[in-house]
């Protein structure tokens, strides 16, 4: 998995590439909270090139909308593939996260 | 060194029907005394085999070698391909964590949590931090309908509950594989009916299970395909649909459940008389 963060704007796009699970996800999530922890006010997360996520992919998410939440930040997932949706559905957490089509979409749409 | 072991995302590419497992040959011995006398299965991705057979049959002795926990007499068996016994440690402790096991009442560790429960697997295996941990616990608790019950202590629990806690449990590293020994014994015809609903819902998400049950209803309904140990060896195998309408006398003693039958209740190994008089 590799991880490339740039700033748009004021947003933080991260583009992940590569499988998203129990092996590499404690590298995503230092990086997140890395941006939460500066209090970001909005973190697109490119997941065009994850082919994969588990459990602990989602629940990484999961918690850098919580640590986002407090400031008023916003965590949008910016292309998800099939997979990467099905199991959003299947852990019943597809609301928590505003989905949008590609990465310009993100940054352009409203939550 | 790194071992190069296929990471679960890379299983996940394998097609669905590739097989998972495979055991040719199993022949088990204690103290001379045949358990498994030439033992073949085979499961593939999403598919869920049941084993069923008496008390003793050799169903638990099956299941261990199947998780490499026991070495055969001989025989082989391959998980997801690599084969069992003769690949070093610790590609064997990578593999481990492709599976998960749900044994009999759930085996909780009565001195932690029903979270703390949960989390073990994720804190020995994993690097995850706690926060993330602790998310995923809840959705492991989530999918057994018991989120909310994470600060209890298992002695708090139905016998029920605590089944439900051992599959979050065995859940914990998203398997691509279950081995469950006996899930529903012990329990009220409910619960097993609400543990039976658990075990297919988790089948359906693609994970492939092994179940060794007594319960034939149970099993009928979670089996893709059944297969009947006795004395050692696999004498029926098929659908639900076939093993429900076989005329097999062996198999249909234990569909029945009935008393009498060709399964004769002596089970023991040696005759009375003869440990008597033998001078033992
Ligand atoms: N470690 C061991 N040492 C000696 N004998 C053993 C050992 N493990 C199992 N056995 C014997 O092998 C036989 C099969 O045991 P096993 O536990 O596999 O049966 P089972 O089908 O799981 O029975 P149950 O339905 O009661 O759980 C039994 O006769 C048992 O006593
Ligand atoms: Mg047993």
């Amino acid at each position: 998995m590799r991880i490339r963060t740039r700033f748009q704007e004021g947003v933080a796009v991260v583009s992940i590439e590569g499988d998203v699970d129990m092996y590499t996800s404690p590298e995503l999530r230092s990086a997140l909270s890395e941006l939460t922890g500066e209090r970001v006010p909005r973190i697109v997360l490119d997941l065009g090139a994850v082919p994969f996520m588990d459990s602990s992919g989602i629940a990484t998410l999961v918690q850098t909308l919580k640590e986002a939440r407090p400031y008023g930040g916003e965590v949008r997932l910016a292309a998800p593939g099939k997979n990467v949706l099905r199991i959003l559905e299947l852990s019943n957490l597809m609301a928590l996260f505003p989905i949008h089509g590609s990465v310009e979409e993100a940054l352009r749409g409203e939550a | 060194m790194t071992v190069k072991v296929p990471s679960p995302a890379e299983q996940e590419k394998l097609p669905a029907g590739a097989e998972i497992l495979r055991a040719e040959g199993i022949r088990k011995s204690y103290d001379g005394h045949r358990v498994l006398s030439g033992i073949d299965l085979s499961l593939r991705k999403g598919e869920t085999l049941v084993i069923m057979g008496r008390s003793g049959s050799g169903k638990t002795t099956c299941l261990r070698i199947l998780m490499g926990q026991e070495r055969p007499d001989e025989g082989s068996v391959h998980l997801f391909g690599r084969p069992v016994g003769r690949i070093p440690a610790k590609e064997m402790n990578a593999l481990r964590r492709r599976f998960g096991v749900v044994f009999q009442s759930g085996a909780l560790l009565n001195s932690l949590t029903v979270a703390d429960n949960v989390a073990l697997p994720l804190r020995e295996l994993t690097k995850l931090d706690e926060k993330v941990i602790r998310i995923i616990v809840k959705m492991k608790l989530d999918q057994v309908g018991l989120l909310g019950f994470e600060h209890l202590m298992p002695a708090q629990l139905s016998g029920g509950m605590k089944q439900r806690v051992g599959i979050a449990r065995a859940l914990a590293l998203d398997p691509e594989l279950l081995f469950y020994d006996e899930p529903t014994s012990g329990l009220d015809p409910v619960m097993t009916a609400v543990i039976t609903k658990l075990i297919r819902d988790i089948s359906r998400l693609g994970v492939g299970s092994v179940v060794v049950t007594h319960d034939m209803k149970s099993a009928l309904a979670v089996a893709d395909r059944l297969v009947m140990l006795y004395m050692g060896e696999i004498v029926a195998e098929g659908t639900p649909d076939e093993i429900r309408a076989t005329q097999d006398p062996l198999v249909r003693q234990f569909v029945d459940g009935r008393a009498e039958g060709p399964i004769p209740l002596q089970t023991a190994r040696v005759d009375l008389l003869e440990d008597l008089l033998g001078g033992g």
